[in-house]
């Protein structure tokens, strides 16, 4: 469905994986590689593009970074990364940051990216592997034999 | 499972979604300290694998410092010669040991005006210029 507002541009419709519409303009979806090659290769005059591992709380969030990014110039940098500073933090915490960075991975917008690595990482500085593994929720597969002998490996490190 | 029923709270993202691909922990690991890298190589089989990758670097940009110092020790009253190698890290503002990296009496000589020529990946490599 292309639908075109009045000062001629061109709207997309996306749709979250929970049947969430949102209308954006075109621009702001190509902030997406993803949705860009889906726009050139002509998917997006029917209906709308469906986006099956995206939640519509996930994809809100992120057409609002989208949007920012696409009507903001390079003159702007400083107030930008105020904004994305401002962003990152109202995700909150990283069940959120996670959600962020799968839907920005699969819809490949660098900034974002970028921007939900670097908070991610920030985030897990400092953190014991146990603490890194409750985070996520990540079972450790090393046996008590194996952890020790990383751990010898680099004993220096772990002190 | 209906749409509706997988996204109402996000929970699906908490139970299945935990696994973030490769690519996504590659661009988080490019993000931290080779001594995080170190430590955080211990959570799973996976992140090792994936932290030991020739394409992550480590985001120290200042050099580290590097001491190399011997102690003697007696034990069965043998003397015993331990390496002790303390490296600081500019960026953390701490110290770390590396204790006992050479081994007896023969290697001792080996740092001796010894130059370091490169280092990449936690590895040093010296040079001994002895045609001086």
């Amino acid at each position: 469905m292309s639908i075109t507002t009045e000062n001629n541009e061109k709207m997309i419709t996306l749709m979250s994986s929970d049947g969430e519409e949102f209308v954006v303009e075109e621009a702001v979806a190509a902030q997406s590689q993803t949705i860009k090659h889906l726009i050139e290769d002509g998917c997006s005059t029917e209906g709308s593009i469906p986006l099956p591992n995206v939640t519509g709380r996930v994809l809100s969030e992120v057409i609002q970074y989208c949007k920012k990014h696409s009507s903001s110039d390079d003159k702007e940098e400083k107030e930008l990364e105020a904004w994305d500073a401002e962003f990152v933090k109202a995700a909150d915490d990283h069940v959120a940051l996670t959600d962020l960075m799968m839907a920005a991975n699969f819809l490949d917008i660098k900034g974002l990216l970028d921007l939900v690595a670097q908070t991610l990482a920030n985030m897990i500085t400092g953190k014991s592997p146990e603490e890194v593994r409750r985070m996520w929720n990540i079972k450790n597969d090393f046996t008590p034999e194996e952890a020790e002998k990383v751990r010898k490996e680099n004993q220096w490190a772990f002190e | 499972m209906s749409a509706k029923k997988m996204s109402s709270s996000g929970a699906i993202c908490r139970r299945y979604g935990y696994e973030l691909p490769d690519d996504a922990l590659r661009l988080i690991f490019s993000r931290m300290c080779f001594v995080d890298q170190i430590r955080l190589s211990l959570v799973c089989k996976r992140w090792k694998t994936l932290l030991e990758g020739e394409d992550i670097t480590p985001t120290d940009r200042l050099p580290w410092i590097m001491f190399y110092g011997w102690r003697t020790e007696l034990a069965d009253r043998k003397e015993l010669v331990k390496s002790v190698c303390k490296l600081y890290v500019p960026s953390e503002k701490k110290t770390y040991t590396v204790e006992d990296g050479l081994k007896g009496q023969e290697d001792r000589g080996k740092f001796v005006e010894a130059e370091a020529l490169e280092y990449k990946n936690g590895w040093v490599l010296f040079q001994q210029n002895s045609l001086i």
